[in-house]
């Protein structure tokens, strides 16, 4: 995948990964799955460089960043000190449809500016792009020709 | 180097000495005659000779296997000894870049924690410096704006009016015998009527439009941009409207009436002291007048009367 050269480009590639792991129409479910997933994976991936905490706070940030536009994102927050990626799972699958797949986009791209910001855009895209990528459907996988072949 | 037993060469020297003096002892035990006795003795001498020879070769040889091995064990020696500090750097140098990983870590941890913290810190900073200017410009019980902000508003009000050429009017209100309600039904009841009543004024105007708390009973609308008079007494007649219709207040429901002074800019003043001033005094003549009306200022009103109630 080509790095994102500008926001815009950042945005439409969070707002793709989403849609390519939710697939088309699809349920609140579905979407707090996918959300969870990507999620998780950028948890995993920040982890090593900024520490546990200080995903959380950057987590924490976005989140109540996000909630002036999506009021009822902040029950997430409500209920604890800092709030958790599977709050906010818990919190989209209560959602309707189209809310969450806009909160969940809009929390996503929010945390990514917060950390341009903060480390730079260049830097951000390196460590976040491959999570935007997307996955190789199995039948891709099949029918992909072996290198030796 | 630690002590060995019998060396390969030794045992394999003892074994072919062995294997030599049996050919001997058999040629001698089998021969007849005398000659037959010397020419044996003469090839073992022979045969002694070679195998002395053989042997001195087999020294040779296993002596320099030996050295060889020798060598070969002191270069294992100095490679084992050459690796063992090898290795020792190695860990420690991956030791050294886990802990400069795990520091990195913590201080980008920490660098975080501290960058939102005063992100956190500086939004609720401007928060409150957001609520203090608000405090300082409003008043505190409608949330409208107060005499302060009111008197920039008119200068701008006044300045652009000038600039582009079209008109400005002020209202002043004032409830009819408000002091009724606070003493009937007690100051909360009071206060809840002037939020309703500021809500209704909010309403009735352009939101180009300012609402004023004086104080008190009384309010001032600033009509930003009018054309003439009649839209200024138009604005008026639809508050009087507006604020008859009954107010909810708690278990109470009850109707009040407004008197309303207009002064227009330019015809009753260019300045906004004296715009207030001719818009106070259509209001005592409306109060004057028996109250519930509109009054609009006349250069006759300027004239002394007494104060109004």
């Amino acid at each position: 995948m080509a790095a994102a050269g500008t926001i815009e480009q950042r945005h439409g590639a969070i707002r793709a990964a989403l849609a390519h792991r939710h697939g088309r129409e699809p349920g609140a479910g579905a979407i707090a799955v996918a959300t969870l997933g990507l999620w998780r994976e950028v948890a995993a991936g920040m982890a090593p460089m900024i520490g546990v905490r200080g995903f959380e706070a950057l987590f924490s940030r976005s989140l109540h960043l996000t909630t002036q536009a999506h009021p009822w994102l902040g029950l997430a927050l409500a209920h604890e000190d800092c709030a958790s990626v599977d709050s906010l799972a818990a919190r989209l699958e209560a959602g309707d449809p189209r809310s969450a797949q806009e909160a969940s986009a809009a929390l996503l791209v929010t945390f990514t500016d917060l950390l341009a910001v903060m480390i730079g855009a260049s830097l951000t895209d390196r460590l976040l792009n491959p999570i935007w990528a997307p996955i190789p459907s199995p039948s891709a996988q099949e029918t992909r020709p072996r290198a030796n072949e | 180097m630690e002590a060995r037993g019998p060396t390969r060469r030794t045992r394999t020297a003892r074994r072919k000495i062995g294997a030599a003096d049996a050919p001997r002892e058999s040629a001698w035990a089998g021969a007849r005659t005398l000659a037959e006795r010397e020419a044996a003795v003469l090839a073992g001498e022979e045969a002694s000779q070679v195998r002395r020879e053989a042997e001195d070769r087999r020294e040779v040889a296993a002596d320099r296997r030996e050295a060889q091995a020798d060598r070969r064990e002191a270069a294992t020696t100095l490679r084992e000894q050459a690796l063992l500090p090898r290795e020792g750097k190695a860990k420690a140098r991956s030791k050294a870049r886990a802990r400069a990983a795990a520091h990195l870590r913590r201080v980008n941890e920490r660098l975080v924690l501290t960058t939102v913290e005063a992100l956190t810190r500086t939004e609720a900073a401007e928060q409150v410096t957001a609520a203090m200017s608000q405090t300082a410009q409003h008043d505190c019980l409608t949330g409208l704006p107060n005499r302060a902000l009111f008197a920039d508003r008119l200068e701008q009000s006044l300045a652009c009016a000038l600039r582009q050429g079209h008109g400005v009017a002020l209202l002043f209100l004032d409830l009819d015998h408000f002091k009724l309600v606070n003493d009937t039904l007690g100051h909360p009841a009071g206060d809840l009527l002037l939020r309703s009543i500021a809500g209704r004024l909010l309403a009735s105007v352009r939101q180009t439009d300012t609402v004023c708390r004086l104080g008190g009973d009384e309010f001032l609308l600033l009509l930003s941009e009018i054309r003439e008079v009649a839209d200024a007494v138009g604005t008026a007649r639809k508050v009087i409207a507006a604020l008859a219709l009954p107010h909810r207040l708690g278990a109470h429901r009850i109707s009040v009436t407004v008197s309303i002074g207009i002064s227009c800019f330019p015809g009753d003043g260019v300045d906004p002291e004296a715009l207030v001033r001719a818009a106070d005094l259509a209001l005592y003549e409306a109060k004057r007048k028996g109250r519930d009306r509109v009054q609009v200022y006349a250069r006759s009103l300027a004239r002394p009367r007494g104060r109004r109630v």
